[in-house]
C-alpha cells in the first residue's frame, strides 16, 4: 500500500513549457512572425537608431551622456521623474487594490458594473481625463469655489501646476493598470483557500492577510511594474496639470527633440530613462521572486 | 478521545425561492462516523457548509458539545474540514500548510513542532515538510489535508468528498487510511459523498438525503436492508422494482397480487407501511437482485419469467428476466458465480423466488 501511496502522480507536475509545446516549433515561428516583423521594423530599428544617435556625432562622442551627469539640473529631472512614478504607483496600489478586492467579491452582475466603470475609465482619452483635472483644480476651478463658499479657505489654494496635481492626476489615469492585474489574480483565488483558513481558525481579516493577499501578489507585481513603467514615460498629463517645478524627463525630451531641436541629447535621454526602466523592472522582479513558487494558482 | 456531539435541530436553508435544505435535524455521538449520502443536488454540501459556518441557516440551530455554534464564525466553531479540492495553500509548505491553524491558535513554537511531526507520522508523510502541495501526488495532497485538518485536534471533523478527486484503487486505500486515523484520534466525523460505497465502507451510520431533507438514518445494515422509502431502496444498492397491488386476507395480512394469478407473501419488517396499506391500494414491490434466486416455473410461489440476458461479470453472474406480470418489468438476478444452474436459452421460461422477509413493500406514489 505503502508504494500505492507514496506514487507520484503525474498529472500534478508541471511540464516546463507546457502551453508552447502544444504547437510545433515552425508553427509557433510562423504564429509569432508578424508581430516580429512589426516589432522590429517599428521599434527595435528606431531605437537602434536612437541610440546610435546619442552615441555617434558622427563620431564616437559621449558629450550628450556627460551633459546629463554633469549638469544637476537634469540629474534632478531624473530623478523627480522616479519620484513621481513612484508616488502613482504606490498611490495606485492603496487606492487601486481594495477596487478589485470588490469587484472580485461582488455577484456577477454588480462586478461586471464595476468592471464597466473601470474600462470606461480606461477607453476615455487622457487628454480628455487630463483638461477634466484642470476643470476641478485650477484657482477658479471646482475644488477651490466649493472650499471658499464652505467657508475653509479665505483665499483659493494653488492647486494645479504643481507636482501633487501631476501625481493625483496620473493617479487618476494608470488606476485601471493596477486594478486589472489586481482584479484577474484575486478571481482565480479559490473561495475554497479562504474558507479553509476560516475554519482552521483564522479571522476574517488574517485570512486575508495569510491568504488572499500572498496569493494575489503574482497580480499586485503586474500592476505594479506597469503603472511604474507607464509612470516614467507620462508626457501628456504631467505636461497640463504640471508646472516649471514638474518638468520630467518626458517632457524634458520632447522639449529639446522639439524645441531646441537637439536630436543627440534627446536621443541620450531617452536612451537613458530606457535602460533605467529595464534596471527597475528587474529590480522589482527579484523582489517580487517569492511569487514564483505559486505562479501557477489552479 | 476528542469527539463531540453534534447535534442539527430543524435545520433550513432557502436561497431566494429555492429550499436547498428542509427540516433536517439530527444528533451524532462523540466519535461517530456519519455519512451524509444524496445525488448531486440533495443539499447535502449545503448542509456541511451550515455546519462549517460558511453558510447562516435560515432557520433552526447547529450545537457542538452542547454548545449552541448556529450564529458563530467559522474560526469560532473549532472544527477541522477536508476540501473536494484539498484547499492546500499553494504558497505554503506541507509543514506551513499544517502548522497553519497551530499558529491561528497561537501555539508557541516547539509545540508547533512537535505536534506537526506527530500528525505528519499519522498520515505517513514524515520528510515531506519542504515540498510545495504541487510538488506532491494526489493522494499525499488528500492526507496534507487530512493532517491539516485534524492537527488541532477538533471535536468534529467536516469531509466534502475528501476522495472524490482520486482514482478508483488510490480511494480506497485513503478510505481504510481515514477510517484508520479516525478511529485512533477519535473524532467526530461527517462526511459528504455521493459514493454509496464509500459511505457503507466508511460509516457508523449514513444519513440518505434527497431533494433538500433526511430521508433515512441509520447504519449501513439498516439502509441497505431496511429502506424506507423507494429512493433509499433504488439510491443504495440495486433494487428491483415491480408494480402491484395490496390485497388482505382474512387475517388482515397483506399479500401484493402482481398479475391475475400470481401474489406474493411480502412480511419484510422494513415496509413499515406494509400494515397501513388499505385493500386494493397500489404498490411497488422491491427485490434485490442477489435475494432473487430461480424456482421451477410451475411451482405455487414462483414468479414466472423469461430469461432476456445472461451477463458473466466476475465475482457473480447477472440474469435479466422479464416477468410475465403488470408492465412486464425485467428484474435482475444475482446469482455466485459458481452456480450450477444454466446456462439458459434466451426466452427459456423460468420462475423466480424469493424469501417473504426479502420483499420490500412500498405504497406507490399518487399518480
Amino acid at each position: 500500500m505503502a508504494s500505492v501511496l507514496s506514487r507520484p502522480n503525474d498529472q500534478s507536475f508541471r511540464r516546463p513549457g507546457g502551453s508552447a509545446s502544444r504547437y510545433s516549433r515552425p508553427l509557433s515561428l510562423a504564429l509569432i512572425a508578424p508581430l516580429l516583423l512589426l516589432l522590429s521594423i517599428g521599434f527595435l530599428y528606431p531605437i537602434g537608431l536612437l541610440i546610435k544617435l546619442s552615441l555617434f556625432t558622427p563620431e564616437l562622442d559621449l558629450s550628450s551622456y556627460r551633459k546629463i551627469i554633469e549638469q544637476p539640473i537634469y540629474l534632478s529631472v531624473m530623478a523627480r521623474t522616479f519620484k513621481i512614478a513612484l508616488f502613482v504607483t504606490i498611490a495606485s496600489f492603496l487606492l487601486g487594490y481594495p477596487v478589485a478586492l470588490a469587484m472580485a467579491s461582488l455577484k456577477r452582475r454588480l462586478a461586471a458594473a464595476a468592471a464597466a466603470a473601470v474600462f470606461i475609465a480606461l477607453w476615455s482619452p487622457v487628454l480628455v481625463r487630463s483638461y477634466a483635472w484642470i476643470v476641478l483644480l485650477q484657482r477658479n476651478g471646482v475644488a477651490n469655489n466649493a472650499m471658499t463658499e464652505l467657508g475653509m479657505v479665505e483665499a483659493p489654494l494653488k492647486l494645479i501646476y504643481n507636482e501633487g496635481a501631476v501625481i493625483v492626476a496620473m493617479t487618476h489615469v494608470l488606476l485601471p493598470f493596477m486594478i486589472l492585474p489586481i482584479f484577474a489574480a484575486l478571481r482565480s483565488i479559490p473561495q475554497e483557500y479562504v474558507c479553509a483558513a476560516r475554519t482552521l481558525g483564522a479571522g476574517a481579516s488574517t485570512a486575508f492577510l495569510r491568504v488572499t493577499l500572498p496569493l494575489s501578489l503574482p497580480g499586485v507585481f503586474a500592476g505594479c511594474v506597469m503603472c511604474f513603467i507607464l509612470a516614467l514615460g507620462f508626457y501628456i498629463t504631467p505636461a497640463l496639470v504640471g508646472g516649471p517645478g514638474t518638468l520630467i524627463v518626458a517632457t524634458l525630451i520632447g522639449q529639446q527633440a522639439t524645441v531646441l531641436l537637439d536630436w543627440p541629447f534627446a536621443a541620450a535621454l531617452s536612451t537613458t530613462l530606457l535602460i533605467a526602466t529595464l534596471t527597475m523592472v528587474l529590480v522589482f522582479r527579484q523582489a517580487f521572486s517569492i511569487s514564483k513558487g505559486f505562479a501557477s494558482v489552479d | 478521545m476528542i469527539g463531540e456531539t453534534l447535534t442539527l435541530q430543524s435545520l433550513s436553508k432557502r436561497f431566494g425561492r429555492t429550499v436547498a435544505v428542509e427540516d433536517v435535524s439530527f444528533n451524532i455521538a462523540p466519535g461517530e462516523f456519519v455519512s451524509v449520502l444524496g445525488p448531486s443536488g440533495s443539499g447535502k454540501t449545503t448542509l456541511l457548509t451550515m455546519i462549517a459556518g460558511f453558510e447562516a441557516p435560515s432557520s433552526g440551530q447547529i450545537s457542538i458539545g452542547g454548545r449552541d455554534v448556529t450564529a458563530a464564525a467559522p474560526n469560532r466553531r473549532n472544527i477541522g474540514m477536508v476540501f473536494q479540492k484539498y484547499a492546500l495553500f499553494p504558497h505554503m509548505t506541507v509543514h506551513q500548510n499544517v502548522a497553519f491553524p497551530l499558529r491561528m491558535r497561537r501555539f508557541d513554537r516547539p509545540a508547533i513542532k512537535d505536534r506537526v511531526r506527530r500528525i505528519l507520522d499519522l498520515v505517513q508523510l514524515v520528510g515531506f515538510d519542504d515540498r510545495y502541495p504541487n510538488q506532491l501526488s494526489g493522494g499525499q495532497q488528500q492526507r496534507v489535508a487530512v493532517a491539516r485538518a485534524l492537527v488541532c485536534e477538533p471535536p468534529v471533523l467536516l469531509m466534502d468528498e475528501p476522495l472524490g478527486a482520486l482514482d478508483k484503487n488510490l480511494r480506497e486505500a485513503m478510505q481504510l487510511e481515514i477510517k484508520r486515523i479516525q478511529s485512533k484520534l477519535g473524532a467526530t466525523v461527517v462526511y459528504v459523498t455521493h459514493d454509496q460505497d464509500e459511505a457503507m465502507t466508511l460509516s457508523d451510520r449514513v444519513a440518505v438525503m434527497s431533494g433538500g431533507t433526511l430521508v433515512q438514518l441509520g447504519s449501513p445494515v439498516e439502509i441497505y436492508h431496511r429502506p424506507q422509502s423507494p429512493f433509499v431502496a433504488q439510491f443504495v444498492g440495486k433494487m428491483n422494482f415491480v408494480d402491484g397491488e395490496c390485497q388482505r386476507d382474512e387475517a388482515g395480512t397483506c399479500h401484493i397480487r402482481i398479475s391475475d394469478s400470481i401474489t406474493v407473501a411480502a412480511s419484510s419488517p422494513s415496509s413499515d407501511g406494509a400494515d397501513r396499506l388499505q385493500q386494493g391500494q397500489r404498490v411497488k414491490l422491491a427485490v434485490r437482485p442477489e435475494s432473487l434466486s430461480f424456482a421451477q416455473p410451475d411451482s405455487a410461489t414462483a414468479i414466472p419469467g423469461h430469461i432476456d440476458a445472461e451477463i458473466f461479470v466476475g465475482a457473480f453472474r447477472l440474469y435479466l428476466v422479464r416477468l410475465a406480470t403488470i408492465g412486464q418489468p425485467i428484474v435482475q438476478i444475482q446469482l455466485p458465480a459458481s452456480t450450477s444452474v444454466g446456462p439458459f436459452r434466451r426466452g427459456e421460461s423460468v420462475g423466480l423466488h424469493a424469501a417473504k422477509e426479502d420483499f420490500h413493500v412500498f405504497a406507490a406514489p399518487e399518480a
